[in-house]
């Protein structure tokens, strides 16, 4: 099941049947809740935000594991220009009974201007045994080899940046696609 | 197999677990106010400057508010604690000066034993000031200052008043306003311009009264192009009523200079741990925090290094073992201010027994922090089902050529791995302690050979209970 939830107001979303769930946004601010209270449920998350001017966004996101049995997964990724700012707080929570539950959060930024802003706080509470969590996050600038290397390739500097920036939001903007 | 059952009510320290009557010759009344802080100075004949510190430190502990996050600290009540003592009203000089129960408490921990074998100095401090200072020639020679932080105080003021609570001022936290207020001991270190001191300096620290807190100041000078590595362990014994340690450590590192603060900390479970630790590092200096947390029954502690000049690198390898009872809330502080600046830090945490670990972390990239980089890897091990492990880090990032990463997971034992050992002959324990000793084997290795092996031996008598 594939939703794009950039739009709803809701801010917990309960998974109570197996199978496969999608959920897919830009831009979005508030605090959104995932409750997997069903087993055997594979839960993607992803979020793409491209900012500019004085941009400012705060995410709050939670992957609450209460059955058992259950994968969760999120990638949040920015692209922040000018003076944005993206205060992201990603938590995974594991509840005692969601035992061999698999979570992972990953968060990557990049920053294009001096005066943009990432603060990122990855959060895991586990409590049982047997879990395979994980989460990562990175802010950087744009790769200068990379750039370097489409340059002596013949393009320009501008060129060049477009196309680092568009593969890094490539993976989140393709699942987009996949599922429409 | 019966697989994560918890049988043994476990307290792991034994082998310290005793208690020697007080000997104190003087104490202050329990409880905290103005009169008793000033008792403080008056017992210690302190100078005006550092009579109106202690005061003006109570007035802000008074104002600020206890801190709103991580562990709960409601129990600890300020005023059914004691917050000077002394063991002995004059320093002992050497080994045999010192009173038999002294020598006693200290001959099973092995003090001596400790410093035949590599010991630079033993600074050893029992109940709340220093009573074993041995200083080999060496250092003198080299113009090396270690000794207590009482006696830097009277005879090196100048020196002192410089560096002293500039990093870390009373208005810092409610637990750094106290320590100021009635600090006592600790050791004071400052290493001449390019000196390397080659051996490991080392202070233990003992706490022995019952509702006693220790609050022990430490200020650490390495001077432009110097080395120096302090080691600070410590085992106590255990009482059942709730005892406070607030300590404050302050590490200078001057221009191209190297320092390695490595603590191995085993309080018994009845213990506050409450310590603000943070370093400055200058232009190409390296500070080291080396972190083993073993005891205590609620552990706050954050190492900061301030990374000031240009070039400058911080790392934190930070170790928790939570057992039954225990909150270890331990991580680390890097804040970039500062072009070209890198840090690094490790941590990993074993919960246990219901035991908690949180691993709480900032790094913090300011706009002048060009071509800074940073890497955060916290690995969590959880041994059963009724244990926690939380992380909690913050990245705040202002610079765009910073390059900020981090990683953290979670893990427990394997079945599949356990079942591997296992079918190569070895005991269920021995293969979780196996596992578990491999798991930390990134932090063992760096710390001295001698707490490596205890740490391993520790771990392996933790495993050998936890499993019925």
């Amino acid at each position: 099941m594939y939703e794009n939830i950039t739009n709803d107001n809701q801010t917990t979303y309960e998974i109570t049947k197996p199978g496969e769930y999608v959920f897919y946004f830009e831009n979005k601010n508030g605090d959104i809740t995932f409750n997997i209270a069903c087993e055997n449920v594979n839960v993607y998350i992803y979020g793409l935000y491209q900012e500019r001017e004085e941009d400012n966004f705060t995410l709050n996101i939670t992957q609450n594991h209460i059955s058992p049995n259950a994968t969760s997964r999120s990638i949040i990724k920015s692209v922040l220009d000018d003076k944005s700012t993206l205060n992201f707080t990603g938590t995974i929570c594991i509840d005692k009974k969601a035992t061999n539950s698999i979570a992972h959060l990953t968060n990557h930024n990049l920053l294009l201007s001096k005066s943009a802003r990432a603060i990122t706080k990855p959060q895991l509470e586990i409590i049982p045994g047997q879990v395979e969590c994980t989460h990562a996050a990175t802010t950087s600038p744009l790769n200068k080899n990379q750039i370097y290397y489409l340059m002596s390739r013949g393009i320009s500097t501008k060129k060049a940046e477009q196309l680092l920036i568009h593969g890094f939001i490539a993976e989140i903007k393709n699942i987009k696609k996949q599922y429409l | 197999m019966t697989k994560n059952t918890v049988t043994n009510d476990l307290n792991f320290n034994r082998n310290h677990d005793f208690a020697m009557p007080e000997i104190t010759t003087s104490k202050v009344k329990r409880g905290i106010n103005s009169k008793i802080v000033q008792s403080i100075s008056n017992y210690k004949k302190e100078s005006k400057w550092m009579q109106d510190f202690r005061q003006q430190s109570y007035t802000t502990f008074q104002k600020l508010p206890m801190p709103t996050w991580g562990p709960n600290l409601s129990k600890i009540d300020f005023n059914d604690i004691t917050y000077f003592l002394r063991a002995t009203d004059k320093q002992g000089t050497s080994w045999e000066d010192l009173p038999d129960e002294i020598k006693e408490t200290y001959d099973r921990i092995g003090v001596p034993e400790h410093e035949k074998e590599w010991l630079g100095g033993v600074s050893a401090q029992y109940e709340s000031e220093v009573v074993y200072e041995s200083i080999e020639k060496e250092l003198n020679d080299l113009g090396v200052i270690f000794c207590d932080m009482d006696t830097a105080v009277r005879e090196h003021t100048e020196l002192v008043k410089k560096y002293f609570s500039k990093l870390i001022p009373p208005t810092d936290n409610k637990f750094a306003a106290l320590n100021s207020a009635v600090w006592s001991g600790g050791s004071f270190i400052y290493v001449p311009k390019g000196v390397h001191v080659k051996l490991p300096l080392q202070a233990y620290f003992r706490i022995n009264a019952e509702r006693f807190g220790q609050f022990e100041r430490t200020l650490i000078i390495a001077d432009e192009g110097s080395s120096v590595h302090y080691i600070e362990g410590c085992t106590a014994p255990s009482y059942s009523t709730q005892s406070l340690h607030a300590a404050v450590v302050e590490i200078f590192v001057l221009k191209n200079a190297k320092l390695r603060y490595t603590t191995i900390q085993n309080w018994s479970t009845n213990i506050y741990n409450l310590v603000t630790k943070r370093a400055r590092a200058d232009e190409s200096a390296v500070m080291e925090w080396v972190d083993c947390n073993i005891g205590s029954g609620v552990t706050m502690k954050y190492p900061a290094v301030i990374l000031a000049g240009d070039g400058a690198r911080g790392s934190v390898l930070s170790m928790a073992l939570a057992g039954k009872n225990q909150t270890l809330d331990t991580g680390a502080k890097m804040i970039h201010a500062a072009p070209n600046t890198t840090s690094n830090i490790v941590s990993k945490s074993i919960s246990m027994n219901g035991g908690i670990s949180n691993y709480r972390g900032l790094i913090k990239t300011t706009q002048s922090a060009k071509n800074a980089k940073s890497y955060t890897q916290c690995d969590a091990m959880l041994l059963d089902n009724n244990s926690k492990s939380n992380t909690y880090p913050t990245m705040d990032t202002q610079e765009i050529s910073a390059t900020i990463s981090h990683e953290a997971s979670i893990e427990s034992i394997d079945d599949e791995k356990l079942f591997y050992f296992m079918s190569r002959g070895l005991t269920e324990t021995q293969a979780r302690s196996m596992m578990v000793n491999g798991f930390i084997d990134e932090i063992t290795k760096e710390i001295p050979l001698e707490y490596s092996v205890e740490l391993y031996r520790l771990i392996n008598m933790e495993m050998e209970n936890s499993i019925g």
